[in-house]
């Protein structure tokens, strides 16, 4: 019999707002987060919106992914009851989902100015490379440096684990802290994820691959991201973070801890097909929601509502209505469905841990979100999408995550 | 570790666990690969690593459209995973022909952050300025010309096992981890639950080290290493040939303390490398079938 996964602490931070609440008003509210850049004049850039979080809502002093990471945190913790900083416990664990390090462009410009005469040069180019991974270490930006000190905030002198499968992490993340308490590992996991992908050089590198929305013209860049729609284009990139107490029922009775929703299934596969391109008939997304299924000892039917991957590209939403369409057959028109990028910009990394959030905060109040942006039917993709917020009470969600290099993680929450 | 015999029990005394061995084994040292890498292993450390590894990645990955798109880590990662599963008697995009499902075959990848500093980042923002709206639009220009078009996914730490899944066709789990020096034994402890669980059949674990790695500790030179683990009731149905049985103590044991050296040469794949070593130390039994 496997232990049972509560979730008994919840915080999160995006363009929607800087603590679950605002998420969950303005989620509710069919608001988008997605507006003009502030983090460098891009008036003239390539790429000049995105799911900014304001910088009001992060603490100062500490780079843009460990501030969205620590925000969120401390919110899980003070939701959970759980003192920051407690002395490490070796039942406490922490599993993160964080997005690669950024590289300061101002900064390298610095050091190639340095690197005379001849920055071209094979020794100079070894220095700068040096340089950058050196600044990259000191500036405590590296991953495993961020995931040591979110474990001391966490107090988890467990298990410390960091997933990286580009825009699975998240529910990958998560799935690692179910099995730590499943087998015994840990009585309690602090779970999440955390990006910012908003920088001018990773704004650039999606540009790149075609993979961003086009300016549409007369539009506002909220209305840029279309999930699921036959018009749509392509993501808008956001940041943000989500953090999860997880824990074991009995540990959370113990000391009288309200569990939020339960975290009953995790599934993970790979696509094995290309590593731009997701398998056209959404094999490896319907293999990873299978699993998931088969792990909570669901069956599709038994799924209230889906919260979609939907990143909005052509050929990736395309798949993911595949593969759902694999999974649950006719009844795939039936169950609801909507992509919450629109309204927070693709989080990469910590997409589907902040999506995992945004549906029980939708659970819990009695509402199906929004798929921002839908208005017209794709018979690609013939799901039944959520155009507007609707108010019903359910208990079941699947949420997906897949990412490039044919990566797919999915999770399944249910009401508490 | 057990060493593999009919009887189910198990060392760590988990219930319900289904038996996991050891099937293919792969190491890349930057004196030899293979099996004099293996045998390389029981001594202890040179105290000068040399680097690079004498390596060429066409011995492993056939295909230069492949190769051109793979970070050299991600080349040596896919090398030791070609080496570990020929050993498995598996070869590259053989998975079913050998009799296991590809949908029960995944990857586990302990990985670093790749360095972003690459040179066409470097040549296109020599001699720019950034600061105003102006400046970051022409540099923004410039870059759409200057910078690979794929440099993205070229730099994406998980690339390593999309590139093995597709080398091979493993569908099933996946996680690259990325937790420093922990997450090559963090991989196989993950690899060998989901096997015990029934979750997978088979798992390819890897790990390599590079000197660009962005983050703490540095190592000193190259390497790569992988390790096949495969429920005992699939390497038995498929006459694969088995290294050694394991149980979920007997990997915490074996992938600490591999000592002389090693560990602050190749950190990343030290878990990885001491399993192999106590693999290779270790006498080989014939599983009774």
């Amino acid at each position: 019999m496997k232990r049972r996964v509560a979730i008994t602490g919840l915080g999160v931070v995006s363009a929607l707002g800087g603590d679950a609440e605002s998420n969950r008003t303005a989620l509710r509210a069919g608001r988008s987060g997605v507006r003009p850049l502030r983090q460098f004049p891009s008036q003239k850039f390539p790429v000049t919106a995105g799911g900014e979080v304001a910088d009001a809502d992060l603490p100062r002093g500490a780079g843009r992914i460990a501030a969205l990471a620590e925000t969120a945190l401390a919110a899980a913790l003070r939701d959970a009851r759980l003192e920051p900083d407690a002395a490490p416990r070796p039942e406490v664990a922490a599993c993160w989902a964080l997005g690669k390090p950024r590289l300061d462009l101002e900064q390298l410009r610095g050091w190639l100015d340095a690197a005379a005469p001849d920055a071209a040069a094979p020794d100079q180019l070894a220095w700068l490379r040096a340089q950058a991974a050196a600044a990259l270490r000191r500036h405590g930006h590296g991953t495993a440096e961020l995931l040591a000190r979110l474990a001391r905030r966490a107090g988890a002198g467990g298990a410390k684990v960091a997933c990286y499968t580009a825009c699975a992490s998240g529910n990958d993340a998560l799935g690692m802290g179910k099995r730590l308490i499943e087998r015994g590992e840990a009585e309690l996991v602090v779970a999440g994820g955390a990006d910012s992908q908003l920088d001018p050089l990773s704004l650039l590198e999606y540009e790149l691959l075609a993979a961003l929305a086009p300016p549409r013209e007369g539009e506002a860049p909220a209305a840029w991201c279309r999930p699921f729609d036959r018009q749509r284009r392509g993501f808008v990139v956001g940041e943000g973070a989500a953090a999860l107490v997880l824990e074991a029922e009995e540990h959370a009775r113990r000391r009288g801890a309200r569990p939020r929703a339960w975290l009953t299934g995790y599934g993970s596969s790979l696509d094995a097909f290309g590593l731009t391109k997701c398998h056209p008939e959404g094999r490896g997304a319907a293999q990873a929601m299978a699993a998931a299924l088969r792990d909570a000892g669901l069956r599709p039917e038994d799924i209230d509502y889906i919260n979609a991957h939907g990143t909005g590209t052509v050929l990736n939403d395309r798949a993911e209505a595949a593969g759902i369409r694999a999974v649950w057959g006719e009844a795939a028109r039936a169950v609801p469905i909507s992509s919450t990028k629109a309204a927070t910009g693709h989080l990469i990394a910590a997409a589907s841990a902040v999506e995992a959030a945004l549906t029980i905060l939708a659970m819990e109040a009695g509402f199906l979100p929004p798929s921002l942006n839908y208005r017209e039917f794709d018979p690609e993709c013939a799901l039944n999408v959520v155009a507007a917020a609707e108010e019903r009470r359910w208990r079941r969600a699947l949420s997906n995550g897949f990412g490039f290099g044919g990566q797919n993680a999915c999770v399944i929450l249910e009401a508490a | 570790m057990a060493a593999c015999e009919d009887d189910p029990t198990t060392m760590s005394g988990a219930t319900a666990a289904r038996r996991v061995v050891i099937t293919g084994r792969g190491a890349l040292l930057p004196w030899e690969g293979g099996a004099a890498a293996l045998a390389r292993l029981a001594a202890p450390a040179p105290a000068a690593p040399p680097a690079p590894v004498a390596f060429d990645a066409r011995a492993y990955i056939g295909n230069p459209k492949v190769l051109r798109a793979m970070h050299r880590g991600f080349q040596l990662t896919a090398a030791a995973a070609v080496l570990a599963l020929r050993e498995a008697g598996v070869a590259a995009g053989g998975l079913a022909a050998a009799g296991i499902d590809p949908a029960r075959a995944g990857t586990a990848v302990a990985a670093g952050e790749i360095n972003p500093a690459t040179p066409d980042l470097l040549a296109t923002l020599a001699g720019r300025r950034l600061g105003t709206a102006e400046e970051w639009g022409e540099f923004g220009q410039a870059a759409l010309h200057g910078l690979h078009p794929f440099r993205r996914l070229a730099l994406l730490t998980n690339m390593a096992a999309g590139h093995v899944s597709i080398l091979f066709d493993l569908q099933g789990p996946s996680l690259t981890l990325t937790s420093g020096a922990e997450a090559a034994a963090q991989i196989l402890r993950e690899s060998y639950w989901l096997i015990a669980e029934g979750r997978a059949d088979l798992m390819v674990c890897e790990a390599a080290d590079t000197p660009e790695q962005a983050f703490a500790p540095e190592p000193a030179g190259e390497a790569a290493a992988a390790i096949v683990l495969e429920a005992l009731e699939t390497a038995r149905a498929r006459r694969a040939p088995i290294a050694l049985e394991v149980d979920a103590a007997a990997l915490e044991a074996i992938t600490a303390g591999l000592g002389a050296g090693w560990e602050s040469c190749f950190p990343a794949c030290a878990p990885l490398l001491a399993a192999l070593a106590s693999v290779e130390a270790a006498a080989t039994r014939e599983v009774a079938r």
